[in-house]
């Protein structure tokens, strides 16, 4: 009998069955990056179009991403054996999100005029998101385990920056002052969204890290590869386009340290229960991994000032150097719950 | 074991170090731009006949560097709407804002300027760099006969007591100073 299985999972394409979900995550990298670009974009408050760079990297992206899910459906023999139902119930469930917030978003923009950041349609937009990419990750790891092989750290460093990202964009949504409008005032109360950002942050940065290790036992890169694209990311989607933030590059590469020495503790050493080590050393520097954007939520509820983009490092450098040591300790304890669900959730997955 | 672990904290200790101190003091060197504002008005004539239409053009930029915005502030106080006033040509990049008598101003900038008291233009660049010099035209039908005044500010961000322009002249609501044009209707 094993030996039936094991000559069905030989006979089976590897490529053929994981491309699909990689192209599905793809589509979200892009969609999510080009949010990225687009919130830099606003702060910077350059004139807005429909067809705005940012805009056609999103919609290619959900493009990518609706060819990911029809490549889903390739009739391949005993694809059965996968256990891939959740993914692709959950990936048409994103798909179909990500689909119906196009013409959502332009009818609310049609009523309402400008929208700020949090909004139902942006909601529906990054619920896709994150429904899309945590399918297309559960896809390749449960595809990976089953036929014992990899598509590689850059890949899945990638997919998993997907999940990031979207997740991300929800906790920006409820911290970010950019949601007040003519019409509506989504913005969150500063103190809330400054607790808010606090604690979810870390627990992000935890969650997805740790999952990333989680999910490959003992291998050591991919944890680190995630946080490379993290950072490469918001380099170039939130640094490089504001002139005043070039010089911050060489700094923010820096965060690359803390997400390395996770991994070598996570996957190197012999100490038990690394992966809470890890998770704090990681949920610890979000402070750090979240400028230039967090400047926005901390200014709120510190100096109330308005920020205009040349004001970032200014206010930026007045507040961290005055609480830097309360977010790190913060954000240690937090990552504490985002360690907690990902090795949970890591288990789930690889099942 | 033991190893690594003090190598992580001693690691961790300098990246704190680096983010938490070296990093904002390296940015807090970054260079606050104090922008300031200018422009030049110029109207065809400074009379017309009633039922004729006049051109007035706006030339502004800033100076001192590239500025996070460089907004017109326009009043009308003679007009009863914006039926008298129409943009002819913009070199601006961002939607203006019409407000008409009565209407609520929402401003990018500190204000006391709550309600309209009579037609008032907001016209604006984000960011305005500093070789940007955007012109504005304006067509203007006064309706009624006599002194039809026109009312000129500008202002770039951020916002410091250099940012603002002209720095005399006569005074509008806000208690700011603006430029006055007049254009006698006959």
């Amino acid at each position: 009998m094993s030996d039936q299985i094991s000559e069905i999972k030989e006979n089976i394409p590897f490529w053929k069955i994981v491309i699909p979900y990689i192209v599905l995550g793809m589509g979200v990298v892009l969609v999510t990056g080009a949010g990225s670009w687009d919130i830099t974009n606003h702060i910077l408050n350059k004139p807005e179009s429909f067809f705005a760079e940012p805009h056609i990297i999103l919609y290619a992206g959900v493009i990518v991403s609706i060819s990911g899910f029809v490549g889903l459906f390739l009739p391949i023999k005993n694809k059965n054996i996968f256990n891939l139902k959740f993914p692709k119930l959950f990936s048409g469930l994103g798909i179909f999100l990500l689909i119906i917030a196009g013409p959502l978003d332009f009818w609310w923009h049609d009523t309402y005029g400008l929208d700020g950041l949090l909004s139902p349609t942006h909601l529906v937009l990054m619920t896709g998101m994150l429904f899309t990419s945590i399918a297309s990750v559960i896809g390749i790891i449960r595809i990976e385990n089953k036929l014992k092989r990899k598509t590689g750290i850059i890949l899945q460093g990638l997919i998993f920056t997907g999940v990031w990202f979207s997740l991300t964009g929800f906790a920006h949504s409820f911290s970010l002052p950019f949601s007040k409008t003519d019409y509506f005032d989504f913005n969150p109360e500063p103190t809330f969204a400054a607790i808010f950002a606090t604690i979810v942050y870390p627990i992000v940065m935890a969650f997805i890290l740790i999952s990333s290790s989680k999910v490959n036992p003992g291998r050591f890169g991919y944890l680190s590869t995630t946080g490379a694209f993290y950072i490469l990311i918001m380099i170039l989607s939130a640094l490089l386009p504001n002139p005043v933030l070039v010089d911050a590059i060489p700094f923010y590469l820096l965060n690359l340290v803390p997400f390395v020495l996770a991994d070598v503790i996570i996957n190197k050493s012999k100490i038990k229960k690394s992966h809470y080590i890890a998770g704090a050393i990681v949920g610890s520097s979000f402070i750090f991994s979240y400028f230039p954007l967090i400047t926005y939520t901390y200014n709120e509820v510190m100096f109330h000032r308005l920020v205009w983009p040349s004001m970032i490092p200014l206010i930026y450098s007045e507040f961290i150097v005055v609480i830097f040591p309360l977010l790190i300790a913060c954000g240690a304890v937090s990552s504490l719950i985002g360690t907690i669900i990902a090795v949970k959730v890591s288990r789930r997955i690889i099942l | 074991m033991n190893r690594l672990i003090f190598a992580s904290i001693a690691i961790m200790a300098v990246y704190f170090l680096i983010m938490g101190i070296v990093f904002p003091d390296t940015m807090s060197l970054t260079e606050k731009k104090i922008t300031s504002p200018f422009f030049v008005t110029s109207l065809d004539n400074q009379s017309i006949s009633s039922g004729e239409s006049i051109d007035l053009i706006i030339d502004s930029g800033v100076t001192g560097g590239d500025s996070d915005m460089l907004i017109l502030i326009i009043g009308f106080p003679d007009a009863k709407s914006f039926d008298e006033i129409k943009i002819k040509s913009s070199q601006f990049t961002q939607s203006p804002k019409f407000f008409e008598i009565g209407d609520e101003v929402k401003t990018y900038y500190p204000s006391d300027f709550k309600i309209a008291d009579y037609p008032l233009l907001h016209i604006f660049n984000m960011p305005n760099p500093i070789n940007k010099k955007p012109i504005l035209q304006l067509e203007i039908f006064p309706e009624n006969l006599g002194e039809f005044r026109i009312f000129t500010k500008a202002k770039s961000a951020p916002f410091t007591v250099d940012s603002i322009f002209p720095k005399g002249g006569s005074v509008d609501e806000d208690n700011e100073f603006v430029e006055k044009k007049v254009i006698i209707v006959e």
